[in-house]
């Protein structure tokens, strides 16, 4: 609970207080915000716009994650 | 409740004077959808977009919202930003004032300490050192607040995009034991 409540504070001070794997967190807002306004902006039903947020955020991740191995399986060969 | 089609599922929606909460949702995110009653959309919205704004500004120290369309420093960025509304309206008012003072030749004075002003080139320069990839990505941040909220704004106006195409929930009618959409 600690650790998680100081990773929130380095959040708060900025990048160059949180130089590793931290900055990581910035992706949660991205994926969250735009997954469910766009959901959102589509239907009027929460049931409805819940389903296609999770549907969205779900793409969004696997979209991040197939770049970010893209992108570190050419580092290897840097 | 069994859904069928969207077609069949009655949205009584009262969009109000569609201009009006056009207007107001380009203002402030949400707020529009506030006027007409949608509440809970509307909330949601604010918080979303207003948190993806700040997250940008944050991660960039508040210096990636400005607007300058004069070489060698095109904006564009700015055009997607500026659908956050009055976050981004100080942008443009800096953007007149300094560009009117560079005219007639004037030391650049801008307003509110300098908040949301087009850089010079050393500032600019400065700015992309200090800031590195955070300066891109808080561009990024805040130009897909921008674009999330025009979304929104033609949602105040038209109501959702999706209304009368097929639901993406599936649901299980229990009485007759078989799945319908």
């Amino acid at each position: 609970m600690i650790s998680f409540l100081s990773q929130l504070i380095l959040f708060g001070s900025g990048p160059e207080a949180m130089p590793g794997w931290e900055q990581i967190l910035y992706l949660f807002p991205l994926v969250i915000c735009t997954s469910l306004v766009y959901g959102a902006t589509r239907h009027e039903d929460w049931r409805v716009i819940t389903a296609e947020a999770i549907k969205i955020g779900r793409w969004l991740i696997g979209l991040t994650a197939g770049v970010f191995f893209v992108a570190l399986i050419l580092s290897f060969f840097n | 409740m069994a859904i069928e089609d969207e077609d069949e599922f009655d949205l009584d929606l009262d969009l109000k004077n569609q201009g009006i909460a056009a207007l107001l949702a380009w203002l402030v995110p949400g707020v529009g959808h506030l006027y007409q009653g949608r509440t809970s959309k509307g909330i949601a919205i604010f918080i979303s977009i207003s948190l993806l704004f700040i997250t940008g500004l944050q991660m960039s120290g508040g210096k990636v919202v400005y607007c300058s369309f004069k070489q060698p420093d095109i904006r564009w960025q700015f055009i997607g930003q500026f659908f956050v509304g009055s976050a981004a309206i100080p942008a443009v008012i800096q953007n007149r004032v300094v560009r009117g003072q560079e005219a007639t030749g004037e030391a650049r004075r801008p307003l509110f300490g300098g908040k949301f002003s087009p850089p010079d080139n050393r500032e600019r320069i400065e700015w992309h050192a200090d800031y590195h990839a955070y300066f891109q990505m808080g561009t990024l941040y805040t130009l897909v607040a921008g674009l999330l909220n025009m979304f929104a704004i033609f949602d105040a106006a038209c109501g959702p995009m999706a209304y009368g195409g097929e639901l993406p929930l599936k649901e299980k009618d229990e009485t007759e034991g078989e799945e319908v959409w």
